[in-house]
């Protein structure tokens, strides 16, 4: 996996990330790890559908982890 | 999965599902589809490889290997998969892809219009590459395994239906859900008056 970047801005992609990386180093499977952080992304916000909460697990863990990309990322306005 | 599951569309006419009466039956497309969780042998179509390919680049979208490979899974299937069964069948020709690689894609190809997206019910949405031809489906309730057809005389009807409520047809949506029938004589699965002999083309009464 790329090294980290910098500070992620948002405090449910901060988690979801995280806990990707650190679930995956644990030998955790990577739909397990994703579905995993789908759910931690709906503990930050629980009015989200299963499916927003898919789609943005999906593109903070392709753009920070796969990818390793920096720049903005969509989501929502948590600090 | 019932018919009335959230997200099932209904057909031509206002409000109902399905057709009612003798519609001649329909014409299945090509192959049928093996079902969600296996998968089924492929009909190649390297077309659809290609022109997935064409398309992101025509939209400008960088071919990443991932990309090709995702787009390689999606041409090869017949059986409308939902993401998770495209990333298990990516993860057959490439250990290293990434769910949320194929999640992401899979949405890309869907919102650059590569892709059509289908509700059939199962809470999950499941894919095919756009431009096959005007088709309809019919999903097996029991296996989710998904029935490509065609029916003129459902269009016919749709068509009617159309002008006799003075609008022009532009488009729509067939969905049928039915349960295949036990081969031979009647069984305790047989329902009264539901029960349908397995062709793989559908009749014009959805039964239920």
């Amino acid at each position: 996996m790329p090294p980290r970047e910098g500070p992620i801005g948002r405090r449910c992609e901060r988690a979801v990330v995280t806990a990707y990386r650190e679930l995956r180093s644990h030998g955790v499977g990577d739909l397990a790890a994703f579905n995993a952080c789908a759910t931690l992304y709906r503990i930050h916000h629980p009015e989200a559908q299963v499916e927003e909460a898919r789609r943005l697990a999906a593109e903070w863990i392709d753009h920070h982890v796969v990818r390793g990309d920096s720049g903005p990322t969509p989501g929502c306005d948590c600090g | 999965m019932p018919p009335d599951a959230p997200g099932a569309r209904a057909s031509a006419g206002p409000g109902r599902d399905g057709l009612e009466g003798g519609a001649d039956p329909g014409r299945p497309r090509a192959s049928s589809p093996g079902p969600v969780g296996r998968a089924a042998a492929p009909a190649h179509r390297p077309d659809d490889a290609e022109r997935i390919e064409r398309l992101c680049v025509e939209r400008g979208l960088k071919m990443t290997g991932q990309r090709r490979l995702i787009a390689r899974v999606l041409s090869e299937a017949q059986d409308h998969p939902d993401v998770e069964e495209v990333y298990r069948r990516a993860l057959l020709l490439d250990s290293k892809v990434s769910i949320a690689t194929v999640y992401r894609t899979v949405r890309l190809f869907e919102e650059q219009g590569i892709l059509e997206r289908h509700d059939f019910g199962g809470g999950r949405a499941r894919y095919e590459p756009t431009e096959h031809g005007h088709h309809h489906h019919l999903i097996d309730v029991d296996t989710g395994q998904v029935v490509e057809f065609e029916a003129e005389a459902h269009e016919r009807l749709a068509r009617e239906i159309a002008a006799g409520l003075g609008f022009e047809l532009v488009g729509h949506r067939l969905e049928l859900f039915g349960r295949r029938a036990a081969a031979g004589g009647p069984s305790s699965d047989v329902r009264p008056g539901g029960a349908q002999r397995g062709p793989k083309t559908p009749r014009g009464d959805a039964g239920g």
